[in-house]
C-alpha cells in the first residue's frame, strides 16, 4: 500500500473543507479524485501535499505519517505533485525548470534523466534553453509534469491536468500518464469529468462538498448514466 | 567638464558600495518577500567591524594589503554568520505574517543594533585606515581622484557579475530564482525553503557588511550610518524593481550619480531630488525600473478580530463617563503630572489617526509623523508669524497637515502593501529635509520657539482640559468614520480591491480620501503638540516619531478600535517609567518590539480577548481543534 488516508479533514479558516476523508491508492495505481467544481479535489490534494497547515486525521505515505509535515519533505519521501495553474518558473529556462526538481534517486523507483523525460515528452525536446514564459499552455504542462519526475516520485499527485488544454495536446498528455503508469509510478489525479480518467485510471473515487460519495472502478462508473449524473454531472 | 568628469567618477565609487546594500536587500525581499528594515544596521555593522578588523585592534594595520582586506572580508564573513543567526531564531517564525509585521520586527532589531554599537564602540565617529596600496591619488584629466575610489568602481560591476554567475550558473542560485518567483512550489518539489531562505539571508548580509566595510576608508564610522543607508537602500531597490538584482544596479548608479551632481545644482535638496526621483519613477512604473507586478502580494495588514460594532449607548455612556473622570484629574495630581497626561491624549489622537490608515484603511505608514509635524509647524507658524490665537492655530496646523497629505497621498495610494509603506517613509524624509533646511521660514534645526496658548488656556490644567475635549471629540469622529458609509467603503478597499472596485468604489479615490482624513487628525495631534511645548523642531516629523505611532497602534492591537488608545496610554507610560532608569529606552524598544511581533502580534486588545475567550471557552462548549 503505497498511500493511505483515514479520515481526512481540513480547514481554510473557520470553513472545514474536507470531512473524514478515507481513501487509498496502492503501489503503482492510478486513481481519479472525481468531483464537481469546488467538491474539494484541489483542497484533497493540496491536504496531502502539506499546503493546507489546518488538517486533522491520518495519511500515511508508505507507512510514514504525512499530515503537517512541512512540503519539502513529502516531496523527499517519493510524492509528486503538479497543481492546478501549472506554476513553471516562467523566468527559468526548461533546463533550470527542471533542475529545480531534480532529487537523488530512489531504490525500487522508476529514475527519470532529461533524456528520458525528452522521449516521454518530445514536445520540451527542441525548447531546452526556452525560458518557462515564453511557452503555450500544453507545453507549459508537460513541463511541469517532468518537472515533477526529475525528483523520482513513486506517487505523483496531479490537479486537473486537462483544464485549458487543446484535445490534441490531451492525448499527448494521455500517452504519457499512461507510460509513467506502465513504468510503476503511482498516480492520483483530479478530473472535473472522465476525459483523462477514462484512458488512464483504474479505480475512481468521487467527493463532494468534502466528502467521499463513491468508491469504485472506473469503468463502472463510466457504464453507469445514474451514478454519472448524480455526482460529476453539473 | 574634466570637473564634471571626476564628480561622476566619484559619483560611480559610492554607487559601488550602495549598490552592495541595494543588491543584498533586494535579494532578500525576492525570495523571503521580507523588507529588511535592519539591512543598514548590518551595513554600519560591517563597516566597525572593518574598522576593528584592520585597525581597532591594531595587529592587522602592519599587516598590508592581506591584512586590511582580509580585514573587510572577516567583517563582512562575521556579519553574514549574525544575519543567518537573525533569520533562524527571528524571521523564521513569521515569514507567514503581513506585510507590516516583519517589517516592524526587523525594524526593531535595526533599534537594537544602533544602541549596541553604541555600547560597544562608543559614541564618538571612527576614523579608517588607507587601503594599503591604494593611498594616492589618479590623474585623470588633469583632476586628482583617489586610487581606492578607482578600485571601488571596479567592485560594484564585478560583484554585480559574481552575483549573476551565482544565480544562474549554480543549482543553488537557481533554486533562489526559482524561489523568487513561488516559494511554495519549490517546496512542494522537495528543496527545503527554511535553509534556502537562511543561505539568502545570510548573502545578503555578507554583501551589506562588505557595502559598509569597504566604504571605512573613504568615511568616517558612525552610528547613524544604519538610518542614512537604509533610506538610500530603500530608495534604489524601490526605483530598481524589488528583487531584481540588475535593476538594483542602475537604480544605484543614478542614486549615486543624482547624489553627486544633485549637491553641485541644488546643495540644499539632494535628499529631495532623491525622493522626487523615487516617486516619479514608482508613478510611472510602479514596479520599479526592471521590476515586475507581483503575482500574489500578501495582506499588509491582519485581518480585523471579530466583527466592528458601534459603540451604541452603552459605549458612548462609557465613553463620556471616562471622559469625565479624566477631567478630574487635574484636582488631584500636580502640574508635571497633569502636563504628561495632556501629551499622552495628544499620542492617543496620533494613534488614532495612523489606525485609521492602518487598521481601517489596510494602508501601512512609516511616514505618519510627517502629518504630526507638519500640524505643529503650521500651528507655530500661524502663532508667530501671525500672531494668530490659538484657536486659529489648531485650524492652521491641520489644515497644513491636509495640504501636505493631499500631495504625498495622491502618490502612495497607486501602490499598496511595502511600497506604500516606503513612499510615505520618502515623503516623510522630504518633509523633514525641508523643514530641516528651509532656515528661513522654519528655523532649521533650531526649530521655532515660544508657541503658547493663549492666557485663559495657559495653565496646565486649563490646557488639559483643552487637549481632552478637541482630543476626545476627535477620536470620537475617527470612530464613526469607521461606521459611517465612508468607512465601509474603507474597509470594503482593505480587505479586497478586486472585490469592492468591482461593486464600485472607486478605490483611489476612497483611499486617497482617507489618508488625507488621517493626515488631518494627525496634524490636529501635531498643532496640540506645539502648543503643549511651546516650541517645535524638526524631530516632531523624524522617522522615530513615525515609529512611536506605530508601535502604539501596535502594542494596542492594530484589529481592534480600542487598540490605539490603549497603545498610546501604555507605551507613553512605558516611555517614560523606562526613560527614567535607563539611557538604552532604544534597545528597550527594539526588544519590545520584536517581542510584541513573535508573541502578541494582536497586541494588548488581543491579548486580553484571547485570555478572555480562552476563559469562557473553558465553561461553554468547545471550538474545534485542528491537529496542527
Amino acid at each position: 500500500m503505497t498511500l493511505e488516508v483515514r479520515g481526512l479533514s481540513a480547514w481554510r479558516g473557520r470553513a472545514r473543507i474536507l470531512h473524514d476523508l478515507s481513501f487509498s491508492v496502492a503501489a503503482g495505481e492510478a486513481v481519479a479524485l472525481l468531483g464537481r467544481n469546488g467538491a474539494g479535489k484541489t483542497s484533497t490534494l493540496g491536504a496531502l501535499m502539506g499546503l493546507i497547515p489546518e488538517t486533522r486525521g491520518d495519511a500515511r505515505f508508505n507507512g510514514v505519517p504525512i499530515l503537517g509535515l512541512p512540503s519539502h519533505r513529502i516531496a523527499r519521501l517519493g510524492v509528486g505533485y503538479v497543481p492546478e495553474d501549472r506554476r513553471i518558473f516562467t523566468d527559468l529556462t526548461v533546463n533550470e525548470n527542471l533542475a529545480v526538481g531534480r532529487r537523488p534517486p530512489r531504490p525500487g523507483v522508476p529514475v527519470w534523466t532529461i533524456e528520458r523525460l525528452v522521449t516521454l515528452f518530445p514536445s520540451l525536446a527542441g525548447l531546452r534553453d526556452r525560458r518557462g514564459g515564453q511557452m503555450s499552455g500544453g507545453e507549459q504542462q508537460m513541463l511541469t509534469i517532468a518537472r515533477t519526475l526529475m525528483g523520482n516520485p513513486s506517487l505523483v499527485l496531479l490537479d486537473d491536468p486537462s483544464e485549458g488544454l487543446a484535445p490534441r495536446v490531451v492525448d499527448h498528455m494521455i500517452q504519457a500518464l499512461r507510460s509513467m503508469k506502465t513504468e510503476g509510478v503511482g498516480l492520483l489525479l483530479s478530473d472535473q469529468s472522465l476525459t483523462v480518467a477514462r484512458h488512464v485510471c483504474d479505480r475512481a473515487i468521487v467527493i463532494e462538498k468534502g466528502r467521499l460519495v463513491h468508491d469504485g472502478s472506473v469503468a463502472a462508473l463510466d457504464a453507469d448514466p445514474a451514478l454519472h449524473g448524480a455526482f460529476l454531472a453539473l | 567638464m574634466d570637473f564634471l568628469v571626476i564628480q561622476a567618477l566619484t559619483g560611480l565609487a559610492s554607487a559601488s558600495s550602495l549598490f552592495l546594500v541595494a543588491s543584498g536587500l533586494t535579494l532578500i525581499f525576492g525570495v523571503t518577500r521580507i523588507v529588511n528594515f535592519a539591512h543598514g544596521s548590518l551595513f554600519m555593522l560591517g563597516a566597525y567591524g572593518a574598522w576593528t578588523f584592520t585597525s581597532g585592534l591594531g595587529w592587522a594595520a602592519h599587516a598590508g594589503p592581506l591584512g586590511f582586506w582580509g580585514g573587510v572580508l572577516l567583517s563582512a564573513l562575521a556579519v553574514a554568520a549574525l544575519g543567518a543567526l537573525v533569520e533562524v531564531v527571528l524571521l523564521r517564525r513569521i515569514y507567514q505574517a503581513p506585510a507590516l509585521f516583519p517589517l516592524l520586527a526587523t525594524f526593531g532589531l535595526a533599534l537594537m543594533i544602533e544602541d549596541l554599537v553604541r555600547l560597544v564602540w562608543g559614541p564618538e565617529d571612527l576614523l579608517g585606515p588607507r587601503a594599503p596600496g591604494l593611498e594616492g591619488a589618479v590623474t585623470i584629466l588633469g583632476q586628482k581622484l583617489p586610487a581606492y575610489d578607482l578600485a571601488l568602481i571596479a567592485l560594484g560591476p564585478m560583484v554585480l557579475a559574481g552575483l549573476w554567475w551565482v544565480l544562474h550558473r549554480t543549482h543553488w542560485g537557481v533554486l533562489v530564482r526559482a524561489a523568487t518567483q513561488d516559494r511554495a512550489m519549490v517546496g512542494a518539489l522537495g528543496v527545503d525553503q527554511s535553509r534556502l531562505f537562511t543561505g539568502v539571508f545570510a548573502l545578503g548580509a555578507f554583501l551589506a557588511a562588505l557595502g559598509g566595510a569597504v566604504q571605512v576608508p573613504r568615511e568616517a564610522v558612525h552610528h547613524a550610518l544604519d538610518m542614512q543607508v537604509i533610506v538610500e537602500a530603500f530608495v534604489i531597490v524601490v526605483v530598481g524593481g524589488l528583487g531584481n538584482v540588475v535593476g538594483a544596479f542602475l537604480a544605484a548608479v543614478l542614486v549615486a550619480e543624482l547624489n553627486a551632481f544633485g549637491i553641485l545644482l541644488f546643495p540644499r535638496i539632494g535628499l529631495v531630488l532623491l525622493f522626487l526621483v523615487m516617486a516619479v519613477v514608482l508613478v510611472l512604473r510602479p514596479h520599479g525600473l526592471l521590476g515586475r507586478p507581483e503575482g500574489e502580494t500578501r495582506a499588509a495588514v491582519p485581518p480585523t478580530a471579530g466583527c466592528w460594532r458601534p459603540a451604541g449607548a452603552t459605549g458612548w455612556a462609557v465613553g463620556l463617563a471616562l471622559a469625565g473622570l479624566l477631567a478630574l484629574l487635574p484636582l488631584v495630581a500636580d502640574a508635571y503630572v497633569v502636563s504628561v497626561a495632556a501629551e499622552i491624549l495628544i499620542f492617543a489622537l496620533f494613534a488614532a489617526s495612523l489606525h485609521l490608515m492602518m487598521g481601517v484603511g489596510g494602508m501601512v505608514s512609516f511616514g505618519h509623523a510627517a502629518w504630526f509635524g507638519l500640524g505643529a509647524y503650521g500651528a507655530a507658524l500661524a502663532a508667530l508669524g501671525l500672531g494668530a490665537p490659538m484657536a486659529v492655530g489648531l485650524v492652521a496646523g491641520p489644515l497644513l497637515a491636509v495640504a501636505g497629505a493631499t500631495v504625498a497621498g495622491w502618490f502612495c495610494v497607486r501602490l499598496s502593501g511595502v511600497f506604500l509603506a516606503m513612499l510615505t517613509l520618502a515623503f516623510a524624509q522630504i518633509a523633514w529635509s525641508v523643514v530641516f533646511q528651509w532656515h528661513e521660514v522654519t528655523g532649521g534645526d533650531n526649530g521655532l520657539l515660544g508657541i503658547w496658548p493663549d492666557r485663559w488656556a495657559s495653565d496646565p490644567a486649563a490646557f488639559y482640559w483643552v487637549s481632552l475635549a478637541v482630543c476626545g471629540v476627535a477620536i470620537a469622529l475617527l470612530r464613526s468614520i469607521v461606521f459611517s458609509p465612508f468607512g465601509y467603503a474603507l474597509r470594503a478597499c482593505r480587505d479586497s480591491v478586486a472585490r469592492a472596485e468591482a461593486i464600485g468604489i472607486d478605490r483611489v479615490r476612497v483611499q486617497w480620501l482617507g489618508f488625507v482624513m488621517a493626515g488631518g487628525f494627525a496634524g490636529l495631534a501635531g498643532a496640540l503638540y506645539a502648543y503643549l511645548k511651546g516650541s517645535v523642531f524638526p524631530e516632531a516629523m523624524a522617522i522615530p516619531v513615525s515609529i512611536d505611532g506605530l508601535v502604539m497602534v501596535l502594542l494596542g492591537g492594530l484589529t481592534t478600535l480600542v487598540g490605539p488608545v490603549v497603545g498610546a496610554v501604555a507605551y507613553k507610560t512605558l516611555a517614560i517609567v523606562v526613560s527614567s532608569w535607563t539611557d538604552h529606552w532604544p534597545l528597550v524598544l527594539g526588544g519590545l518590539i520584536v517581542l510584541l511581533v513573535i508573541a502578541a502580534p494582536d497586541g494588548l486588545a488581543g491579548l486580553a480577548r484571547r485570555v478572555a475567550r480562552a476563559a469562557s471557552r473553558g465553561a461553554g462548549p468547545g471550538g474545534r481543534e485542528p491537529a496542527s
